[in-house]
């Protein structure tokens, strides 16, 4: 009753504060069951697909940055093939270059050898035909010589043969 | 080449031979056929064959006498080619002493 007296002191209607209490615990349960609990699985579901979406959002990144590596290795090995073929190319123009070159130089050298060899056949041969006319002048003039006196000539020559012949004998 | 045959003789056997030849059909040979002739009677009676072959007419007479032997048979020749000298064929062997043969080999 001291009870009762306190509280009806302090303001409060015990009936009143207990029905409340108990409508609060009545609330509270309801709410639980059909506010929280739901509302708490909903988030928790959320938070679920969130993480699944982030994980998800990693795995991409994972992934593309794996792709972006496999895409930068084929560029790189792509870029190096680039440059074997051209390094290989260059090679290839430069043996070229040289296997013309030396083509051309050994084209050259005969070329020289055959202008060479005309010239001394030109030479040989105008060096004959001066020969031959100088001999054949040499000829009309010792021809020339003998007529003077071909009658001295013939003697001496004569002579010669029959001196020859008797020592033959 | 007829022996001791005297020149009536030889006449007779020439214009028999000659007669042969033409029975024969070998008169437009009759040149080679006295060549060979020829020919034989020196191989068989061991005789000299000699040609004088000159530019010009030389005294021979002193040649023949200094080069040949007893029974020899000398022909001559002119050859103006020869320019000078002289080529003497003795049988199969030759002697060129001409002009023509020295100019040659000197500008050969």
């Amino acid at each position: 009753m001291e009870e009762a007296g306190l509280l009806s002191q302090l303001g409060i209607n015990l009936s009143l504060f207990l029905s409340q209490t108990v409508n609060f615990f009545i609330l509270l349960v309801v709410l639980t069951f059909f506010v929280y609990k739901p509302l708490i699985k909903v988030i928790k579901e959320r938070n679920k697909k969130i993480k699944e979406g982030l994980d998800k959002a990693e795995e991409a990144d994972i992934r593309l940055k794996e792709i972006d590596g496999i895409a930068k290795g084929k560029i790189k090995e792509a870029e190096q093939q680039s440059i074997n073929m051209i390094k290989a190319t260059e090679e290839k123009a430069k043996a070229l270059d040289q296997d013309l070159t030396k083509k051309a130089e050994e084209h050259q050298q005969k070329m020289l050898a055959q202008i060479k060899l005309n010239a001394a056949y030109a030479e040989e041969e105008a060096k004959k035909e001066v020969l031959a006319k100088a001999a054949d002048l040499v000829k009309k003039a010792i021809v020339k010589t003998v007529e003077l006196d071909p009658h001295a000539v013939d003697q001496a020559l004569i002579q010669k043969a029959v001196s020859e012949i008797k020592n033959e004998n | 080449m007829l022996g001791n045959k005297t020149s009536e003789e030889e006449t007779e056997i020439a214009d028999k031979f000659l007669k042969f030849l033409e029975k024969n059909g070998d008169l437009r040979r009759v040149k080679e056929i006295i060549s060979l002739a020829e020919d034989l009677f020196i191989k068989k009676t061991g005789r000299r064959k000699i040609i004088l072959e000159t530019a010009r007419r030389v005294p021979e007479k002193e040649i023949i006498e200094k080069i040949s032997q007893t029974g020899d048979i000398v022909k001559k020749k002119i050859n103006k080619d020869l320019i000078a000298g002289i080529k003497i064929i003795i049988n199969d062997e030759q002697l060129d002493m001409s002009m023509k043969n020295k100019l040659n080999k000197l500008f050969k």
